[in-house]
């Protein structure tokens, strides 16, 4: 039976983890204090590269080749921006570690700071996230009320401001160049790329995006080293990560296990399948292919969920009852992307608006075969890299592994002209 | 001209504290609709106006920014905004029962109670699927919002309690098995 | 959006070409160029909708999809990942398959269009894009035949009259964001934007409070368009020309002609000096011009009108256009044959013939260079006179006369370009367009002295507030080791102390007119001290020049001057000749012809003046007769035929040679070729006039209390503006724009009445109080809506001084 291996959640246990006091008392501030008065930048993001660190906000680049990549002679200034829109479906571990180590991520945005050369970094916090807002803040006025922010930090010659910005509410400025474009007060509509933002980011300069969690493990690293971290996990995707769990589970919650960990021991960890039995999981958040129960085995890493079909995406595991029809679930969710689809590149926001709308006369027994064919082609149509960033490839994900694993479900459908699983509900 | 103003003078001076925070104005922006979204209850017309000006934008221009976000309101909800989860994990654990009892017990989704006190939205995953049925009031987390505990909550509100005792009331719930079973 | 730039720095390699291989094919590129570009260059068409290569690609559409050889795979497939060609800058050795060599390729192509084709709701036989329209042309080259698709399509109230001249139809739109993107990147008029999101996006102006007029907008969906604000921006038609489908449309055009039954003919727009290539286009069927549209000319407009070049032609098709002559009989104006109108004239010009009497003649600013030629001709050979003049506003005196020499290009490429006493977007709008682009684009250095914050001051470095005459050390310290600076000369700020003094500062200088054919009436030498090609009457050679070439000698005595001839139109001038010349809001102006002698009207149409002639004569309008028009940098284009004149109308020129001929004086010329040989001979090589004398300008003074400030509105009551509709209802009403703390002091508030009085008269408007003018200075526009600041002017005091007063 595995075990939580708790690292960036490690303070979860502590009482009142956020406050200023309880993070100092527990090795707070020493990996940047460690970076800044030991080590040159170069040495930092040497150090994050050995260990192997990728970005847990779903692209999994590695965290100290995205801080290597930053211009050394650009004239410009350069940004650290941290990504706290989680708002994968599925996804809740970034809130955690907002809510309760706040000042975890001020270190590790601190140590990214430092090794890019960054004056100012922004948190760029959902803006539903009321607990975390007022969190981030306090703990942001605490640091610089002890000079861990502002002018000549901890006496030495680094300065760096932060600044907390709230969003308002659009999934797709968790996708980087979406924030950037909505923290610079646009709509949030990605950007193409290239120009990736460590080129050409905030304001049109060198700009770090990263995820909270690989923000706040940056940080453990550069305190413990980069040998430390290789404990755990796997060759490619080495440490540990959290894992969000949720659904048809006994208790859902937030774990940290090493990455390689198997999706059944991370249910395990979560009290198990609840008793309405495994129908279906998504291993990263709803935006990832779905698996059979028969994939429980594969393992929550990079290469892992690749081997099985899937991707890791958010880590977030999403657990399909057997009692939940499967063609309502996936409708659920293709409301959810032409909701939350920024609409600027044709695939996504035609596709996305027509797959809902299939979708939604097969759940109610208006389709006929053709239209499981239109489904398809739509489906194909948005996805295979045709759109601007990757919610299209996101949304067509449930669709199209759906209709692999599942398709005598949508064919029922169309058969009896209605939701089986509607009628076995009117029926008892 | 200062009198035909909607947002207060208090507004204005916190509006340069947070504009003065960005290497470039305009990102206040969103900021700024927050907090005047704060003040007035909604992105009125005289808002997009007014948070322009300050940023030197167009009337059309912020309008186009403040209806992107969801969280932007360009009608007034009620004094009580519940915003349910009804993505996946939500679904799975009765968001759409909990939605039919918000139906009957507010009315359709986005249109305020005659008394101007509920108003209540489907909203996308908010990140607590650990409580599923997540749901928020004002933005302030709601565990396993049952169809029971939705009316109950409804009527709370209508009956004038006070918000965070019947928050504290329903965060006391530990699992979506205690909270069912009451 | 701020996306991609295709920057040259961005390739950073100091080679000037990179080669890349599409479909097979090499192609030289220019570093840092994308390569739907550099494809279309090498003979390869990557069809796009959102791309438009005056502005920073967004890569929205997708329809440019192609193969770039090592772009990361599509997992689980043996393809490449396809790129977008307009987002793509080239690189050495790029080796790229579009549609023509690439199944992948054409099949996202297609899979696009058919995307793209989902909602568009296919009424193309009631579009007026349906024949123009690329989305069309795509479908029918690459697109499916029919939808594959049933559920329902989007839908909106359709379509929503967005600004008197623009209607919109949201469900037809594609999402290209090209108009968005002209209103942000290229004319700074952020009025429409993108609302909403994802599928529910539309384009739209700053539409009415959803609480306020019931409409279901939190839920997002169709509203009914009830629109706070109008799309209310000089550059608004560009929006439309640009628009790959029919969302967009002309109010003025809508339904009234189909794409394949119209005719265009290429010309310039003449409503200023901006120099703008047009297309007029001509339904076959009527012969009516059915729309202006913008032709493409890198070296002026770009691809770009203003909304008067391209709305404001419906005078040529009104009904209150003059389509024979008249002649006044017993208070009454009857109808009369031209060969009436020459005997009239004859009749009426024998003492003048004589030299018993004196004439004058006095052009307007609209007419083409063969017109003034003609017409000053006439008046020196068939009138024996120098009283001809065109500067029915402040223009320059021969002294001050700067000739042209400037063009866009040395604007746009100056290391300081110094902006005097013009509000150019209300006076040159291309030009403004063109300055501001760069100036936001490329940083272009722009320093202004104006009174108030006009048009270009967001973009200025420097602003000093003088009213029209000051030099300001602070600029001329500026100017002081640029290397190519320029100052540009706007028509109020043309005195020969102000041309000397900036010439003083080594700038080139240009001279901003206002009215298209102001540099043509110049160089024409239709103004009472200069002669054809830029001499000076007074200048024994140039007039020696002058009689040489017509065999007659230049008329020694001194001419008249606008004010001149209206102060003598009721003694000295047996008859006062209007050509194209509107007086109604000149100072003085009606007064004068209410007791002038004997009046002749040459016009198009209807004027004031009309009112008070004898005589009038039919003139054609640009669009119905050949010619040229000199532009501001001195450009002189050709104008063509689009249409016949209504009725018995004439070019204004071959009016002019006629009556020379009857009257027993030919001018030698009647054709305009013959007009335009001769003009041509005159100017050959003649573009230099003397430096004009260097005596230290008096910079107007503010201290005496409130001064006048007063310029022309784009949109204003000039004669031909009047029968657009659509650009009338959009004309502001007048106002009085009025410094913060001059207003205080006057218990003036912001949209109160004032009363405003100078010596000549005094006019009540609404006033508008704010810091962008300076204090002491009073800002009126000349004429809007019969009111004005020609009311409170006089000749010799453009900035009289003020006495403002609250009224209750
Ligand atoms: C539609 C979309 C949504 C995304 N949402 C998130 C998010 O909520 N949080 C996040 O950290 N990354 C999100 N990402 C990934 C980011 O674009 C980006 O890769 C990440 O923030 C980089 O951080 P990392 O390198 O630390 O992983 C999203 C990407 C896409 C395409
Ligand atoms: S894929 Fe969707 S979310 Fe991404 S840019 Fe295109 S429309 Fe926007
Ligand atoms: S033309 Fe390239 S994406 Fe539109």
């Amino acid at each position: 039976m595995a075990e939580e291996t708790l690292v960036v959640l490690k303070r979860r246990e502590m009482s009142e983890p956020w406050s200023f006091q309880t993070f100092v008392d527990s090795g707070g501030y020493q990996a940047i204090r460690k970076a800044v008065t030991e080590m040159t930048p170069e040495e930092v993001i040497k150090l994050v590269q050995d260990s192997g660190l990728r970005g847990r906000g779903g692209a999994g680049m590695g965290t100290g080749l995205k801080w290597s990549l930053i211009p050394k002679d650009s004239p410009k200034a350069r940004y650290v921006v941290c990504n706290g829109d989680e708002g994968e479906p599925g996804a809740f571990h970034d809130r955690e570690l907002m809510e309760t180590d706040p000042h975890a991520l001020i270190e590790g945005m601190l140590c990214a700071a430092y090794a890019i050369g960054a004056r100012h970094c922004f948190i760029y916090c959902r803006g539903e996230f009321i607990l975390a807002r007022d969190r981030l803040a306090k703990a942001i006025q605490e640091a610089y009320d002890n000079n861990y922010l502002g002018e000549n930090i901890m006496g030495t010659t680094f300065s760096c401001d932060m600044v907390l910005h709230r969003g308002a509410g659009a999934y797709i400025c968790g996708e980087e160049t979406a924030l950037l474009e909505s923290l610079e007060g646009y709509r949030g509509m990605p950007r193409p790329r290239p120009p990736f933002p460590v080129t050409e980011g905030l304001y049109a300069s060198p700009t770090v995006v990263n995820n909270v969690q690989s923000l706040q493990a940056a940080g453990q690293v550069i305190l413990n080293g980069a040998e430390w971290y290789r404990r755990w996990g796997t060759e490619k995707s080495p440490g540990t990560l959290v894992c969000s769990v949720s659904g048809a589970v006994n208790n859902p919650r937030n774990v940290e296990v090493p990455l390689g960990t198997s999706v059944a021991d991370v249910l395990e960890l979560c009290g198990g399948v609840d008793d309405r039995g495994l129908k279906a999981f998504a291993p990263g958040g709803w935006s990832t292919p779905m698996l059979p129960p028969d994939k429980l085995d594969a393992t929550m890493d990079y290469e892992g969920m690749v081997a099985a079909g899937s991707v890791l995406g958010a880590s977030s595991i999403i657990a399909v009852p057997n009692d939940m029809c499967i063609v309502r679930a996936v409708w659920r969710g293709s409301k959810f992307y032409s909701h939350e689809s920024c609409g600027k590149c044709t695939p996504c926001r035609e596709g996305t608006y027509w797959v809902e709308r299939i979708l939604e006369d097969i759940e109610h027994g208006r389709a006929d075969e053709r239209d499981l064919e239109r489904l398809e082609a739509v489906n194909n149509g948005m996805s295979g890299f045709k759109s601007l960033c990757a919610l299209a490839e996101f949304a067509a994900g449930p669709v199209g592994s759906s209709i692999v694993h599942f398709r005598e479900e949508y064919e029922e459908h169309i058969r009896l002209k209605a939701c089986p699983h509607q009628m076995q509900a009117v029926a008892s | 001209m200062t009198d035909t103003r909607v947002l207060s003078e208090d507004f204005y001076t916190r509006a340069k504290q947070i504009v003065a925070r960005y290497p470039v104005a305009r990102s206040a922006l969103i900021m700024l609709l927050h907090d005047a979204q704060d003040e007035v209850g909604y992105v009125d017309d005289d808002v997009i106006r007014e948070v322009g000006s300050v940023l030197g934008l167009t009337p059309a221009d912020v309008e186009g920014v403040a209806t992107f976000y969801t969280m932007f309101k360009r009608r007034h909800p009620g004094k009580f905004l519940i915003s349910l989860c009804t993505n996946m994990s939500c679904t799975i654990n009765g968001a759409d029962e909990t939605a039919a009892a918000l139906r009957d017990a507010v009315g359709p989704e986005h249109e305020t109670t005659s008394d101007g006190v509920c108003s209540w939205e489907s909203v996308e995953c908010l990140a607590t699927c650990h409580w599923a049925v997540a749901a928020q009031v004002n933005y302030l987390d709601i565990p396993y919002l049952t169809p029971d505990r939705a009316t109950k909550l409804v009527s709370d509100l209508k009956a004038g309690r006070d918000l965070d005792e019947i928050l504290s009331e329903l965060r006391a719930a530990k699992s979506l098995q205690e909270a069912k079973s009451g | 959006m701020t996306d991609v730039k295709a920057t040259p720095e961005r390739s950073g390699g100091a080679k000037d070409t990179v080669t890349i291989t599409v479909d097979g094919k090499q192609i030289e590129a220019k570093p840092g160029e994308l390569l739907i570009q550099a494809a279309e260059e090498g003979g390869v068409y990557i069809p796009r909708f959102c791309w438009h290569k005056r502005m920073d690609p967004v890569g929205a559409c997708r329809m440019c999809l192609v193969d770039v050889e090592g772009s990361p795979p599509i997992p689980g497939t043996q393809s490449r990942r396809p790129q977008t060609a307009c987002t793509t800058v080239v690189r050495e050795g790029m080796v790229v398959h579009t549609q023509f060599t690439s199944d992948e390729a054409n099949e996202a192509q297609k899979t696009i269009l058919e995307l793209l084709l989902i909602n568009h709701p296919l009424d193309c036989p009631i579009c007026d894009r349906g024949g123009e329209c690329p989305l069309q042309d795509q479908t029918q080259d690459y697109g499916p035949a029919e939808s594959r698709y049933t559920q329902q399509k989007r839908r909106y109230v359709k379509p929503v009259p967005i600004s008197p001249l623009i209607n919109l139809d949201r469900e037809r739109c594609i999402l290209c964001y090209r108009c968005t993107r002209f209103c942000e990147e290229l004319s700074g008029d952020v009025l429409i934007s993108t609302m909403q999101r994802g599928p529910e996006a539309f384009i739209f102006p700053f539409y009415k409070d959803p609480e306020t007029n019931g409409h279901d907008a939190a839920v997002r969906g169709p509203l009914s368009g009830d629109i706070n604000e109008t799309f209310d921006s000089y550059f608004s038609g560009n929006t439309v020309q640009i628009c790959p489908v029919g969302a967009l449309t002309s109010t003025g055009y809508r339904f009234k002609a189909r794409p394949w039954d119209m005719q265009n003919t290429e010309s310039v727009c003449n409503l200023c000096a901006s120099g703008c290539s047009i297309y007029a286009g001509v339904r076959v069927q009527d012969g009516n011009v059915a729309r202006i549209n913008a032709a493409t000319n890198e070296d002026t407009n770009e691809e770009w009108l203003c909304d008067k070049g391209r709305y404001g032609n419906e005078y040529i098709s009104s009904s209150e256009r003059i389509t024979q002559p008249w002649l006044r009989r017993d208070d009454a104006l009857v109808p009369i044959t031209w060969d009436e109108a020459f005997r009239e004239l004859a009749d009426k010009l024998a003492p003048v013939l004589a030299g018993d009497s004196d004439a004058g003649m006095i052009v307007g600013g609209h007419l083409c260079d063969e017109d003034y030629y003609a017409a000053q001709k006439f008046a020196r050979v068939v009138l024996r006179t120098n009283n001809i003049d065109f500067r029915t506003e402040p223009g320059p005196s021969a002294d001050a006369v700067v000739a042209p020499g400037v063009t866009y290009d040395d604007v746009l490429g100056s290391d300081l370009v110094v902006v005097v006493g013009t509000d150019l977007r209300e006076e040159l709008p291309l030009l403004f367009l063109r300055m501001r682009i760069a100036a936001s684009k490329r940083g272009l250095p722009i320093a202004l002295v104006h009174p108030r914050a006009v048009s270009l001051s967001e973009h200025a470095q420097l602003h000093v507030r003088a009213l029209p005459g000051a030099v300001p050390q602070e600029i001329t310290q500026a100017l002081r080791g640029k290397e190519r600076p320029i100052v540009l000369l706007g028509s109020r700020a043309c005195s020969s102390e102000a041309v000397a003094a900036w010439n003083a500062t080594g700038a080139r200088i240009a001279w901003l007119p206002r009215r298209a054919g102001v540099t043509g009436a110049l160089a024409s030498g239709a103004h009472p001290d200069l002669l054809p090609g830029w001499r000076r009457i007074t200048d024994d050679g140039d007039a020696a020049d002058i009689a040489n070439a017509w065999h007659v000698p230049v008329p020694a005595k001194a001419g008249l001057d606008v004010p001149g001839m209206l102060a003598a139109a009721s003694s000295d001038l047996g008859v006062l000749w209007l050509v194209g010349a509107d007086l109604s809001d000149v100072p003085g102006g009606n007064e004068a012809l209410d007791k002038a002698r004997y009046v002749v009207v040459q016009d198009v149409q209807n004027c004031s003046a009309v009112d008070h002639a004898d005589l009038i004569l039919p003139a054609a309008t640009f669009v119905e007769r050949d010619g040229t028009l000199t532009d501001w940098e001195g450009r002189r284009q050709q104008v063509n035929a689009a249409v016949d004149p209504p009725g018995s109308a004439r070019a204004d020129y071959a009016i002019l040679a006629e009556a020379a001929r009857r009257l027993g004086r030919p001018i030698g010329c009647r054709t305009h070729v013959q007009v335009k040989d001769e003009l041509d001979g005159l100017l050959d090589g003649r573009t230099s006039i003397g430096a004009a004398t260097q005596r230290a300008p008096e910079p107007p003074r503010n201290s005496d209390g409130l001064r006048l400030l007063t310029y022309r509105l784009l949109y204003d009551d000039g004669a031909r503006l009047r029968a657009s509709e659509g650009i009338r209802e959009l004309t502001p009403r007048p106002f009085a724009e009025i410094n913060t703390a001059d207003a205080e002091r006057l218990h003036v508030t912001d949209g109160a009445n004032v009363k405003i009085a100078s010596a000549r008269g005094s006019i009540t408007v609404s006033a508008k109080v704010t810091d962008k003018i300076a204090e002491g200075v009073v800002f009126v526009p000349w004429s809007q809506w019969g009111v004005g600041g020609h009311q409170l002017v006089s000749w010799d005091d453009q900035n009289p001084t003020l006495v403002v007063e609250a009224v209750s």
